[in-house]
């Protein structure tokens, strides 16, 4: 029922950014599908923690505690970027920097760029997820590139090659996949709840080379180093709206897909070393986007190379294994969203009023933006992890876990790494914010006033994860790492 | 029959891996699609099953007809269609594909169709085109010819069903066509095709 008026939501509203040529009902009616969406899955979230699963159409359509969360983080967080799009698109058409059919184009590829999320982590069918991937690359090609300039269209030609080649990796991984199944094949092999309760046996090395090329392909798209190559850019020169949506949610989902398969490979007697390709990687990912944050000089690259670092954190706990390591990179998954949501659209804020991205550029933003300045500094607390916000906790527990396990090396990895990642981003931010050189007069921007409400709803939401994430979210994310663990 | 059209796709991906013209490749293409479907409709009616006669057409319609179209159409707006200075000149190109189908004939032997080593082949020469030309447009056909290696894998290793090869087939369409646009997009704001100037994106 919820499922089919979501279908209903998303039709309806790509319509009306088809047909109405009037940019303000456009982003009305965009805003209100996004919060439809957002009171659909709440209500499909109540039904999941009655029955533990649902299915829908059959058995295509399949929900337990794990999609639910990125069910949840996906409409969240879209609600936020389509609040902030309105008088983002709004002052682009008035400035006549892009035309009504550009703009018409933009809430299209929205719309389309959300509900392919949701049709992906919605989908019981691994090539049902495969599809939803590709399609989440096809609606963000186009939105990279969306101001037509040298650097975002070199930005967005970098993230389709390398994203559709990854991606064609990732297909070769699955067909090997079902191959290795070692059983006549039918089209039912291709749920993933039918694989769940295979019983049948598995040929141990193609699958191992099945889930090789499965990680490192769809690890592409969720930016895992050294595949991360395209985030920095691809992250960096999109609009600020849906550099927030990309980096909060499409690689944590590219994630869960790699996790559906890892729970399946988990059957499989003696491919417990399979784990190690999330600890290595996590471990690459961490040193590599952790020394690449001390030198940048633009502020957005900055923060998309701390998306890799914190897929690297997510990656590590999945990789470590444990209830503990689990619970932890799911945690941390959640609060990355919206923490990493928060900085982007911040960095939006400023790149409107002072039209640059050179960090040199921007100094005493505590005089010019004062409000922005606020939210920035709980936006830099949030994502390197200080105590009370609940990424202190969720790094906290997967570190916990690295020890207990036994492995040293890549938990002292972890912990130097957040180190210097807090390091880079005190130092590059304080320099923002607070260095008053005396050269100029900083009196108070206009532009500080305009898109905050966004900016208040993502702060709130943090609040509201880190003080109930041990009480009221608890059982869901327990039950999610319940399937994972098995 | 099935050998004889294996060896067709087979023989396009060796000289495509070699070719300088992007008006070349982009037949070679076509032909290697045509080729493709082609064995799609003869393991339809070896096996009987309609799934087989559906990505037959499929192919036809996208593959054959619109794809190569979508190139020629972007091929026109930019001037030099030859590729001048390559990274791997034609000769090394031939070489390197030739190393790659003795090296998948001695290792997959394990995997007795020649359908899936013709897919390692093709996915092979998808990359050689990526990496070692200059040419948006040629990096675009390389990405293709990729994908029709994939293809291959598919009809040798498993049956996906008739949506979800449809969910396939079109997205590959719709990515061709996002690649030509931008490949316009590319050519009126730099002036040229040549990926060299596409880095201004560093550290």
């Amino acid at each position: 029922m919820h499922i089919n008026l979501m279908i209903a939501v998303f039709i309806a509203a790509i319509s009306v950014s088809i047909i109405i040529k009037n940019i303000d009902v456009i982003s009305y009616v965009n805003i209100l599908g996004t919060v439809l969406l957002l009171i659909l899955s709440v209500l499909i979230g109540f039904d999941v923690a009655d029955r533990g699963h649902i299915f829908h159409f059959g058995t295509a359509v399949y929900i337990d505690s794990l999609s639910q969360i990125q069910l949840l983080i996906i409409t969240t967080v879209s609600v936020m970027t389509a609040l902030y799009s309105h008088k983002y698109i709004k002052g682009e058409y008035e400035e006549n920097i892009i035309s009504l059919t550009k703009a018409k184009v933009y809430f299209v590829l929205f719309q389309v760029f959300e509900f392919s999320m949701i049709f992906l982590c919605m989908s019981n069918n691994i090539m049902g997820m495969w599809i939803g991937l590709e399609a989440t690359t096809l609606a963000t090609a186009f939105l990279i590139g969306f101001s037509n300039s040298k650097l975002s269209l070199e930005a967005a030609w970098k993230y389709i090659i390398i994203c559709s080649v990854g991606l064609a990796m990732g297909l070769v991984g699955i067909i090997l996949f079902i191959y290795s199944l070692n059983s006549e094949i039918n089209t039912s092999m291709l749920q993933w709840t039918y694989l769940l309760s295979w019983d049948k046996g598995f040929s141990k090395k193609v699958l191992m080379v099945a889930f090789t090329f499965i990680f490192v392909g769809i690890g592409t798209k969720a930016g895992i180093a050294p595949m991360h190559t395209w985030l920095s850019d691809g992250h960096s020169e999109a609009p600020s709206p849906i550099s927030a949506m990309m980096s909060g949610i499409l690689i944590n989902l590219a994630l869960y897909v790699i996790i559906r398969f890892y729970i399946i490979i988990r059957l499989a007697d003696g491919l417990q070393n399979m784990r190690y390709l999330f600890i290595v990687f996590g471990c690459l990912s961490l040193i590599i986007s952790t020394f690449s944050i001390l030198k940048q000089t633009n502020y957005k690259r900055l923060l998309a190379f701390s998306s890799v670092e914190n897929i690297g954190i997510m990656s590590l706990g999945f990789g470590f294994g444990g209830v503990l390591g689990v619970y932890g990179a799911l945690l941390h998954s959640i609060v990355h969203a919206y923490g990493k949501s928060l900085l982007f659209l911040v960095s939006g804020n400023i790149l409107n009023a002072y039209q640059t991205k050179r960090i040199g550029k921007i100094k005493c933003l505590i005089r010019t933006m004062p409000v922005n300045s606020v939210f920035l500094i709980i936006g830099i607390l949030v994502i390197t992890g200080t105590p009370p916000a609940a990424s202190f906790f969720s790094e906290l527990k997967i570190l916990q876990n690295g020890f207990n396990n036994g492995e040293y090396l890549p938990a002292a990895i972890l912990a130097f790494s957040l180190l210097i990642a807090f390091a880079g981003f005190v130092v590059t931010f304080m320099k923002m914010i607070f260095l008053n050189d005396g050269a100029e007069e900083y009196v108070r921007l206009e532009k500080d006033k305009e898109n905050i409400l966004p900016l208040v709803v993502a702060v709130a939401l943090i609040v509201l994860i880190s003080a109930t994430f041990s009480s009221l979210l608890n059982p869901l994310i327990n039950s999610a790492v319940e399937i994972i663990c098995g | 029959m099935i050998e004889i059209l294996i060896s067709v796709i087979l023989i396009s991906a060796i000289a495509m891996s070699g070719f300088r013209r992007a008006r070349m490749l982009n037949r070679g293409f076509a032909l290697q699609s045509l080729t493709i479907a082609l064995l799609c409709l003869a393991k339809g009616y070896q096996t009987g099953e309609y799934h087989y006669y559906i990505l037959f057409l499929l192919t036809l319609i996208t593959k054959v007809v619109i794809i190569p179209l979508i190139i020629s159409r972007s091929m026109v707006h930019s001037k030099l269609e030859r590729e001048t200075d390559m990274i791997l000149s034609g000769s090394w190109s031939y070489i390197v594909t030739g190393i790659a189908v003795a090296l998948s004939f001695i290792f997959l032997g394990n995997f007795s169709d020649y359908l899936f080593r013709v897919g390692c082949i093709l996915i092979i020469t998808g990359a050689i085109l990526m990496m070692g030309r200059k040419k948006a447009i040629t990096q675009m056909i390389g990405l293709l010819t990729m994908e029709n290696g994939v293809v291959l894998f598919e009809i040798s290793m498993v049956k996906m069903g008739s949506i979800i090869e449809f969910g396939i087939v079109f997205e590959m369409l719709i990515l061709a066509m996002i690649m030509g646009i931008m490949i316009f997009n590319i050519n009126k704001t730099f002036d040229t095709l040549n990926t060299d100037y596409l880095s201004n994106l560093k550290e």
